[in-house]
């Protein structure tokens, strides 16, 4: 006997326990250790889902699952528009060995109904959803990141060897704000590393040619120019306008002067320096670890490393 | 070789936006290109850090090319 949507869902029912809306509202008012999964397509979670959701559409649960919940033994509560996808997806993932899921029973139509909060991630035009569509297919990135990512500031210290690379993979990636600090211009020797820059544009005050550069590349960067050296006099109400700092520095009193400030501003600094063939990276978050100073509190004597 | 690491440093800025990953903070990586290695050391805050650590003796912003010995080397340059 062929199974009608009916079937589907009563056995669905038999296996499934269904929670109701306002159960689901109390646990999460207490802190309760559970997982709220959303089963629905993109475009009804960009309308609006439910806070701290995992968002996974029922087309690629049994692919998905496991990468956005990993641990079998939690607590899940599936839910959909309606309350009927999410039975039988949680019929899906009971048979993958998660064995605490649950429905909630009315779905997103009986939350908004009850009044709970309801939130929205910011929206992506239609070429946004295009162009960073592989940000979407990693978990960690997902559409709510790329609107972090959108939303953020970043100040390039530097538009040469380091603030090159980083500055074209920062504006690839979509960072809403890059401002870049440089007040040199492009020389012909530039261009064996600084690949931000081109022939063509020897000449050119290396802001200028960094945001050629940028904006060909993703037009949705708001690219801001900061064509004069960082000094005592600038920096602090530079750096105030940004949420991280990327130091690209290529000498040794404005590395300070960076580390320093943004310690004053309560800015972190992703930090990158090279010499020859050498590289060293690393992040200095204030108070969350140690700063430049910790690490080098003596600058290396004048002349002994060249900036 | 500047590729390497600006790379890098745009990975952590995107990591710390998104929030997920571990970050580099408290770790040093280290990049011999000629060798292809890396290795990473743990760094530490200095409780006696004159400027993050218990203490602070740097409460403002300083003449760094003077903290870095320019200043004086110029100075001593010009007087021989």
């Amino acid at each position: 006997m062929p199974k009608t949507q009916q079937d589907f869902l009563e056995e669905a029912r038999r296996e499934i326990p269904e929670v109701s809306v306002e159960e689901v509202e109390a646990r999460r008012k207490r802190g309760d250790d559970f997982i709220l999964l959303d089963v629905r397509e993109k475009d009804e979670v960009r309308a609006g889902y439910i806070e701290g959701a995992v968002t996974i559409p029922r087309g690629f649960l049994e692919f998905q699952a496991a990468g956005h919940i990993p641990n079998t033994d939690k607590d899940v509560v599936v839910y959909c528009a309606g309350g009927a996808r999410s039975l039988l997806a949680a019929k899906v993932l009971r048979s993958m060995g998660y064995d605490r899921v649950s429905s909630m029973a009315g779905g997103m139509t009986r939350w908004r109904d009850a009044g709970y909060a309801v939130v929205r991630d910011r929206q992506l035009s239609p070429e946004q959803l295009e162009r960073y569509s592989r940000h979407f297919l990693l978990s960690q990135i997902g559409e709510k990141g790329q609107g972090k990512l959108l939303d953020a500031k970043v100040l390039l210290v530097g538009a040469g060897g380091l603030g090159s690379p980083s500055g074209l993979y920062l504006a690839a990636a979509g960072i809403g704000t890059l401002g870049i600090v440089d007040a040199d211009v492009v020389d012909l020797s530039n261009l064996q590393r600084q690949v931000l820059h081109s022939t063509d544009r020897i000449g050119v005050p290396k802001t200028e040619s960094a945001k050629q550069m940028i904006n060909a590349l993703n037009p949705d960067v708001q690219v801001r120019l900061h064509n004069e050296r960082l000094t005592v006099e600038n920096v602090m109400a530079i750096f105030q306008d940004y949420d991280i700092i990327v130091d690209g520095c290529d000498n040794f009193p404005t590395r300070y002067l960076v580390n320093d400030a943004a310690f004053f501003a309560g800015k972190p600094v992703v930090h990158g320096s090279i010499f020859q063939f050498d590289g060293q990276a690393s992040v200095f978050k204030p108070q969350a670890g140690p700063c430049y100073r910790c690490l080098f509190p003596t600058p290396p004597p004048p002349g002994m490393v060249p900036s | 070789m500047p590729g390497v690491i600006g790379v890098i440093q745009a990975t952590e800025t995107i990591k710390l936006i998104v929030e997920k990953g571990e970050p580099l903070i408290g770790r040093l990586l280290m990049y011999d290109s000629l060798a292809m290695r890396f290795r990473e050391i743990r760094i530490r805050r200095d409780p006696d850090c004159p400027l993050c650590g218990a203490n602070p003796t740097i409460t403002e912003l300083l003449n760094y090319e003077e903290f870095c010995g320019l200043e004086v080397a110029e100075s001593a340059a010009v007087g021989n």
